[in-house]
């Protein structure tokens, strides 16, 4: 090695070692289809929140007095009376006026589309949500206190799996039929939420019980460092990448098992729309053969939704994963 | 292994135990009045007749001595009656679980023989043509919910197609009068097979193509996959014999979880298909609130459920030796 060579690597400026949360972001940047994924995925929530705004705030335009205050009011919330005043000729096809046609009560279904998107959507996230923090708090607490609490915890965990998903999750629904129509919602949410989190859990307890060994929790340990700070500052975010890849994987999940439990009957019950409750219409036979454009969109918006949901949380999964070097 | 797999069935016991504890605390949120479904709607009976029938059932006593009353008729091999298909609990789940096993051993069976070589030749050129398309193939597979793409086979086979039934399980003029032959009623079966099957296929493909390309991929990358090639065996036979046997391992736990699905039927599909299967029993059951048939067929589900975990765990412990030592 030469003086000069010697010289330049001291006087270089002094690279900030890279975090794990940068080097992560590189990667995912760097995977097209994931990042593709992540736009449309955007894309789709941006248009079921702005989408019926518009809506609403064309019909409000038109009526008369109406102040510019209520009408920035009524476009921002949305609420389901602009959907009445929709009320056209029913069964009606796509056309200029109705860009997907009208349903049997004579509604805009392009509207119900990406107002039922906003439902579907909301189930898909307050769902993964209720989903990580029950799994992350129960494996969390297994993988931290070891012992009896672990064994209780895991053999519990290990139970819930066991229940069979869907029957359990309609008999909770029909169970819970009394709920008005507008927060049937959240009794999905509820029913996916409390059956699906094992899964989670039993990687959250793993990932902290290998974590615990490690250096630097003896290191905080010696510091005298308390519970609270140990298991939020110090343990968590190692499991972070896992909890976000298991909540965007869980979200699409979600988002089916709403379409399907709709579809039933025993999800999101009308007229609030949903994307799996406006597919359910096609079970009746005339709806079914002769008005495709009451049925069909929404189920390609599912499957559109979902795999950008899939695609992203796969990105997510590699761009996380310090194994995976390409 | 006899001592790991008599541990594992003794395990069995307390997890049913809780499991049907708690569909049972769950079935009691539930509405509907078991006098009626023992009686049969319409039928009319003295207030004071029904009272004596609730005193029979036990049913104005405590949840927990209900349970216990439950349990001790089902130890006796007696799960209630229903008065929708006015039978024995029992006789309707053993006369409708064959319909659904019908159904998914040919889809199970079809899905393997595709996935199996498909897997393999996806790994072996990975991110080839080939692969690239099975990878779009399983996205849009796990993506598209199952009912909705049953949904559109029918509609397109509606119009086009006219000697496929769309749906049922028998002609029902053929089968009110008797079928002339084995041969006719074979067929006539084997005919309304063709769209649930396939779809049950299509989706089960995804997964296990999935599953069976990374697996085969793992194994690869293994050293004495490349022992094997630097000895000079042919690559078929270091694919087929070496990588592939070992690849199976993974495959075999999925198999396990197929047990649920094999005997459980897939709800919503058998919905969609008109296919007299469990899965309609359950859903009939639910909205008729017919409890005693609820009750017994998540205990079903649920029993099918632990087998197969306990089925993939042993036959773990059977194809890999490493496994059974510990």
């Amino acid at each position: 090695m030469t003086e000069a060579n010697v010289e330049e690597k001291v006087n270089a400026p002094r690279l900030k070692p890279e975090g794990p949360w940068k080097i992560a972001w590189k990667r995912f940047k760097k995977n097209k289809i994931a990042v593709v994924g992540g736009v449309s995925f955007i894309l789709i929530i941006l248009a079921v929140i702005i989408i019926p705004m518009i809506y609403a705030f064309n019909l409000w335009r038109d009526v008369e007095g109406v102040t510019t205050g209520q009408l920035i009011r009524e476009t921002v919330n949305v609420d389901l009376r602009a959907q009445e005043f929709q009320l056209a000729n029913s069964e009606q096809p796509p056309s200029r006026e109705n860009l997907l046609g009208t349903d049997r009560q004579g509604r805009d279904v392009m509207f119900r589309l990406f107002y039922g998107g906003r439902i579907s959507m909301m189930v898909g996230v307050l769902s993964a949500f209720l989903t990580v923090t029950l799994g992350t708090l129960v494996g969390g607490v297994a993988g931290y206190y070891g012992g009896k609490i672990d064994a209780f915890l895991m053999r519990f965990a290990e139970i819930v799996q066991s229940i069979p998903f869907l029957p359990m999750m309609m008999v909770i629904s029909a169970a819970m039929r009394w709920v008005p129509s507008e927060q049937t919602m959240l009794v999905v949410v509820f029913v996916v939420g409390i059956l699906s989190w094992p899964g989670l859990s039993r990687v959250v307890r793993g990932q902290i019980l290998s974590l615990r060994e490690q250096e630097f929790m003896q290191a905080t340990e010696i510091l005298g460092i308390s519970d609270t700070s140990r298991i939020v500052r110090h343990l968590l975010p190692n499991v972070l990448a896992y909890i976000i890849v298991s909540a965007t994987l869980g979200m699409g999940g979600a988002i089916l098992l709403e379409a399907g439990l709709s579809f039933l009957g025993l999800g999101v019950s009308p007229p609030m729309p949903s994307w799996g409750n406006m597919i359910q219409t096609a079970r009746n036979s005339t709806v079914f053969q002769s008005y495709p454009w009451i049925w069909v969109p929404p189920g390609m918006m599912i499957m559109f939704t979902v795999i950008s949901v899939n695609l992203l949380g796969e990105g997510l999964r590699d761009a996380f994963d310090p194994k995976e070097i390409r | 292994m006899l001592r790991f797999l008599g541990k594992r069935i003794l395990q069995l016991i307390p997890t049913m135990l809780i499991i049907s504890l708690l569909i049972f605390i769950v079935l009691d949120f539930m509405p509907g009045d078991q006098v009626q479904a023992y009686l049969g709607v319409g039928s009319e009976v003295s207030p004071a007749r029904q009272e004596q029938i609730r005193e029979q059932l036990g049913l104005n006593e405590p949840l927990p001595v209900q349970y216990l009353l439950w349990l001790g008729r089902v130890a006796r091999g007696d799960l209630g009656r229903t008065n929708i298909y006015n039978a024995d609990v029992s006789d309707v789940i053993f006369g409708f679980i064959w319909n659904s096993f019908l159904l998914n051993i040919f889809a199970l069976i079809f899905a393997l023989l595709i996935a199996i070589p498909v897997g393999i030749k996806s790994a072996v050129k990975k991110y080839g043509l080939f692969d690239n398309f099975f990878t779009v193939f399983s996205l849009a597979g796990v993506s598209m919910p199952t009912f909705f793409f049953a949904l559109i086979l029918i509609f397109l086979f509606a119009r086009n197609i006219d000697w496929i039934p769309l749906n049922g399980m028998r002609t029902p003029i053929m089968a009110v009068r008797g079928y002339e032959s084995l041969w006719q009623n074979i067929t006539d079966v084997g005919r309304h097979m063709i769209l649930p099957v396939t779809v049950l296929t299509m989706t089960s493909l995804a997964t296990l193509t999935r599953y069976t390309r990374n697996s085969v991929i793992e194994v690869i990358n293994q050293d004495y996959i490349r022992t094997a090639r630097s000895k000079g065996l042919k690559e078929k036979v270091v694919i087929y014999k070496h990588a592939f046997r070992n690849a199976l391992l993974p495959l075999i736990t999925i198999l396990g979880m197929w047990v649920p699905a094999l005997f459980g039927g897939a709800i919503l599909l058998e919905t969609v298909f008109l296919w007299p299967g469990i899965g309609r029993v359950l859903l009939n059951g639910i909205t008729s609130q017919d409890l005693s048939l609820v009750m017994a067929t998540l205990v079903f589900y649920a029993l099918l459920r632990v087998i197969g975990n306990l089925l993939a765990d042993v036959s773990y412990g059977l194809a890999d030796p490493r496994v059974r030592v510990k």
